[in-house]
């Protein structure tokens, strides 16, 4: 296998999944976001979405915190420093990737 | 994918603009010195009271910051974080601070300069326009939204423009916030309305 095809087989499969991309995307640039944020950006149902930050959870990727604004509940979830780490290195990995494909 | 990434990523830098609560509180702070220069104008005078305002300026401007920043907090936390959520931006790092506090001080440094000159103290507004125009395209760029160069523009326009026809400083200076302050204020004012028509609150 070419090494460029290669280093992109070795992508981190936690992050590849195009709806936790688009999550781990957001919560890069923010310091933290809440759910309600999160649902609108994804597209997501409240359900799907649930299940995927669970994944970046237990990936260690994602800290989610409840908490309340006044009376309201609400859910903060805000990246790691594994997380914030391993989507800098997610990001490399996939521009040189792009760079050494043939135009 | 890359384009993707970046997309995503700009639309939540973007996110605190979509409201238009910003240019809201931001027009209301700008028009409120434009009125404190009017007020200077018209007590031109009397000279007791323009020194004693010109002393108050950057108590107005501070407390003025202070209370728009607050202001648009507290409108945030009622209005927009309810419909399409809460996002806290990273606080900028000490080397952008500096640097924006070094770009502040030059500005002064140019201000004294200027206000040293009569004959280019004339053109105070344009400079301002300048240096406004010059912001609000930074955002505008760095954020692809096309009100705000529009806005960029106006400033500059409205900066020449008041120089050219008002010779007395403190109403050109009057003028020239009004005018750009009215001007986002209405920018932010129909980007709310949009916003307001197609967001309604959501239980988390």
């Amino acid at each position: 296998m070419p090494a460029q095809y290669r280093d992109l087989s070795q992508v981190d499969r936690v992050i590849h999944e195009p709806s936790r991309l688009v999550i781990m995307a957001i919560l890069y640039t923010a310091e933290s976001a809440d759910f309600t944020f999160l649902l609108r950006e994804t597209g997501l149902t409240r359900g799907n979405l649930s299940a995927h930050l669970t994944k970046l959870e237990e990936a260690g990727y994602v800290e989610i915190t409840k908490t309340f604004r006044g009376k309201v509940p609400q859910t903060l979830c805000c990246l790691s420093e594994a997380g914030r780490e391993a989507f800098r290195a997610y990001r490399e990995q996939l521009k040189r990737t792009v760079e050494s494909l043939p135009e | 994918m890359k384009d993707a990434i970046e997309r995503t990523m700009r639309r939540t830098q973007s996110y605190w603009y979509e409201d238009g609560l910003a240019e809201i509180t931001s027009g209301i702070g700008l028009a409120l010195i434009g009125a404190f220069f009017y007020g200077q104008s018209l007590l031109a005078a009397h000279t007791a009271w323009v020194g004693l305002l010109a002393l108050l300026l950057p108590v107005v401007v501070v407390g003025g910051t202070f209370a728009m920043r607050w202001l648009l907090r507290e409108a945030k936390a009622r209005i927009t974080y309810p419909r399409t959520g809460y996002v806290a931006y990273p606080r900028k790092p000490r080397r952008k601070r500096l640097t924006a506090a070094v770009g502040a001080g030059m500005g002064a440094v140019v201000a004294g300069f200027i206000a040293s000159s009569p004959s280019l103290m004339h053109w105070i507004p344009t400079i301002q326009g300048l240096l406004m125009g010059g912001l609000l395209l930074f955002v505008a760029y760095k954020l692809s939204l096309t009100r705000f160069f529009c806005l960029a523009i106006f400033s500059v326009l409205a900066g020449v423009a008041v120089a050219l026809i008002e010779p007395d400083l403190a109403r050109a200076e009057a003028l020239y916030f009004g005018l750009v302050g009215a001007g986002q204020l209405i920018s932010g004012a129909v980007t709310f309305a949009r916003y307001l028509a197609h967001n309604q609150p959501v239980a988390e």
